[in-house]
């Protein structure tokens, strides 16, 4: 389903991606924390790219994350048929920097699922 | 349906913390873009500033607040200087949303952006344009 609507990138989220949402962001105080990965989501729909890679990189297998400083981010991936269309997989609280490789696993099951249907 | 606009608008402490945030995101993207042109690390910024690399990452990921006296610092690290513009705060049409025209600034030069960035009537805001309209502009 779609979630924003930028002006390079439309945003979507798959259905876990809108489950985990609310989880999360009920894990992160205060509510600026929840401002600055709107932002950051918002940001890149609408220019395209975010250059710190501290807030969006490559975690291999064609999933990105996209962080803020609290902890909250949201995996996802560029969509292979849809031209524009970047699919948010689920959001997570963690303060560690690495990723958990059940978190690529989850992502690579809710692509290769949205692909099949979307 | 717009998940952003509706958590954005469902209180004023919402909007003010998005705003916030959005200049400072909008702020540390130009850093980061001037970096790029300069083929520069953020450690390299941390030797011209006389600070830490950490220091750094904390003031461009926002977890540090960045003061006015330090954006200057930066600047004047990366060969450049700020130009700071406040646009006035207009109503989308047909929407009781309120959207700002461009959050952080434009050279008074380019005054042409106002008139193309006015066009998105669409979009609850609109954004300058990383690459034509820098917060940081190059010094001569």
């Amino acid at each position: 389903m779609i979630f924003y609507i930028g002006n390079v990138f439309t945003i979507e989220e798959t259905d876990d991606a809108a489950a985990s949402r609310p989880i999360a962001e009920g894990q992160v105080q205060p509510t600026t924390a929840i401002a600055q990965h709107k932002t950051l989501i918002e940001r890149f729909a609408n220019l395209g790219k975010l250059r710190s890679p501290d807030q969006m990189n490559p975690e291999g297998d064609g999933i990105f994350a996209i962080k803020a400083r609290s902890g909250l981010r949201a995996y996802g991936w560029y969509h292979s048929r849809k031209r524009g269309t970047f699919v948010i997989s689920h959001y997570i609280c963690k303060k560690k920097q690495k990723l958990d490789p059940a978190d690529l696993e989850r992502a690579q099951r809710n692509r290769a699922k949205y692909e099949a249907i979307e | 349906m717009d998940n952003i606009k509706d958590w954005v608008n469902a209180s004023e402490k919402n909007k003010k913390e998005y705003n916030q945030e959005a200049l400072i995101l909008d702020v540390t993207e130009q850093i980061w873009e001037r970096l790029e042109e300069l083929g520069l690390k953020k450690q390299d910024l941390g030797d011209r500033l006389g600070c830490g690399k950490s220091h750094v990452t904390q003031l461009l990921n926002g977890g540090r607040n960045m003061t006015l006296r330090t954006l200057s610092d930066i600047a004047l690290a990366l060969e450049s200087e700020v130009k700071i513009y406040l646009a006035e705060t207009v109503a989308a049409k047909n929407s009781s949303v309120w959207f700002t025209k461009n959050y952080v600034n434009f050279p008074v030069a380019n005054q042409a952006t106002h008139t193309e960035t006015a066009k998105f009537e669409t979009n609850v805001y609109s954004f300058p344009k990383f690459g034509q309209n820098n917060l940081l502009e190059r010094t001569a």
